[in-house]
């Protein structure tokens, strides 16, 4: 049987076990690789640097973790954090949607891919709109997590929610049928 | 994960609703995993160098009690070799002092000598394995 992420956390802290951190950053290395991949618009070297950098804060932090929220919550929050101090120590910062590779929606041969028809499509949203859909639809945080780890208020996770649902029915109505 | 399908829900939605599910799961790397666990393991050496010590604090503060509070040991009296070559660092430091700054008064200068001393005894330990350094 798998141990639970408070056990893991525990092993990390009082035995020192740096394998038990291994273990969760197994866990959780997907989600969060995958929501900084769609917040830095598809830069995968980049996205995987920070996401390093967010596990190392955390298993740094850990200690100060008081499962006043989910291990994921509390992670996915850091990451977030990671993204906004590497925007905000960028002084090149260009509009993810200029990015030259990306290609357009239905690019692809119709009935290949439509996971690379949503990552396009994903990256036309706002950077708040993209990051709620991510952490609510991708990661199955709920409303009020998503709230935490944005530091937003819930009615605007729903709003920015429902926005980013509307616009990628619309960008990707070719594949409906 | 699966995605739990309403009856009445869009089969875009749900499309969407397992793509991005899927996008999120599937992101597992045994090479990001590697290079997490040597940026890791990095991470982990410089923590334990960063890591003063209680048994390092305690011999500072031992060799800084015994430099400062003995009477019959101060920097000119002491016989042991490490304490002979730091007399001679002091001393030295202590001249030039005094070469440059001849007014100032000797407790002053000691006292700078001796917060400097410490600091770089401070650096060298923390900044070693702690292993080494333990008593």
């Amino acid at each position: 049987m798998e141990p639970d992420d408070a056990e893991l956390i525990s092993r990390t802290l009082v035995e020192r076990d740096s394998r038990a951190f291994d273990q969760l950053v197994l866990r959780y290395q997907a989600p969060v690789r995958c929501l900084l991949r769609r917040l830095t618009g598809g830069d995968e070297a980049l996205a995987d640097d920070l996401a390093q950098e967010a596990f190392l804060i955390a298993w740094r932090k850990l200690g100060s973790f008081r499962n006043e929220a989910r291990f994921p919550t509390w992670l996915h929050q850091i990451a977030y954090r990671t993204f906004l101090a590497h925007t905000r120590g960028r002084r090149d910062h260009e509009p993810l949607d200029d990015h030259p590779n990306l290609g357009s929606v239905g690019s692809t041969a119709r009935g290949s891919d439509f996971q690379h028809d949503l990552e396009i499509a994903m990256l036309k949203l706002s950077e708040p709109e993209r990051a709620v859909v991510t952490l609510c639809l991708g990661s199955s945080l709920t409303h009020d997590e998503t709230a935490t780890v944005l530091q937003l208020p819930i009615g605007t996770v729903k709003t920015h929610l429902l926005r980013g649902r509307e616009k990628l029915r619309t960008l990707l109505a070719e594949w409906k049928s | 994960m699966e995605v739990m399908k309403a009856p009445d829900q869009d089969p875009l939605d749900t499309l969407l609703d397992q793509s991005l599910q899927s996008a999120s799961h599937c992101l597992h790397s045994e090479n990001f995993r590697i290079q997490f666990a040597g940026r890791f393991a990095a991470e982990q050496r410089r923590m334990k160098r960063l890591r003063l010590l209680p048994a390092e604090m305690g011999l500072l503060a031992a060799v800084i009690v015994y430099l400062v509070g003995n009477p019959k040991s101060d920097f000119r009296s002491v016989s042991s070799s490490f304490l002979s070559l730091l007399d001679k660092a002091t001393a030295t430091l202590m001249w030039l002092m005094h070469s440059l700054l001849p007014g100032t008064p000797h407790f002053i200068s000691h006292w700078v000598v001796l917060v400097g001393v410490v600091f770089m005894l401070s650096f060298w330990a923390t900044n070693r394995e702690p292993t080494v350094f333990r008593l």
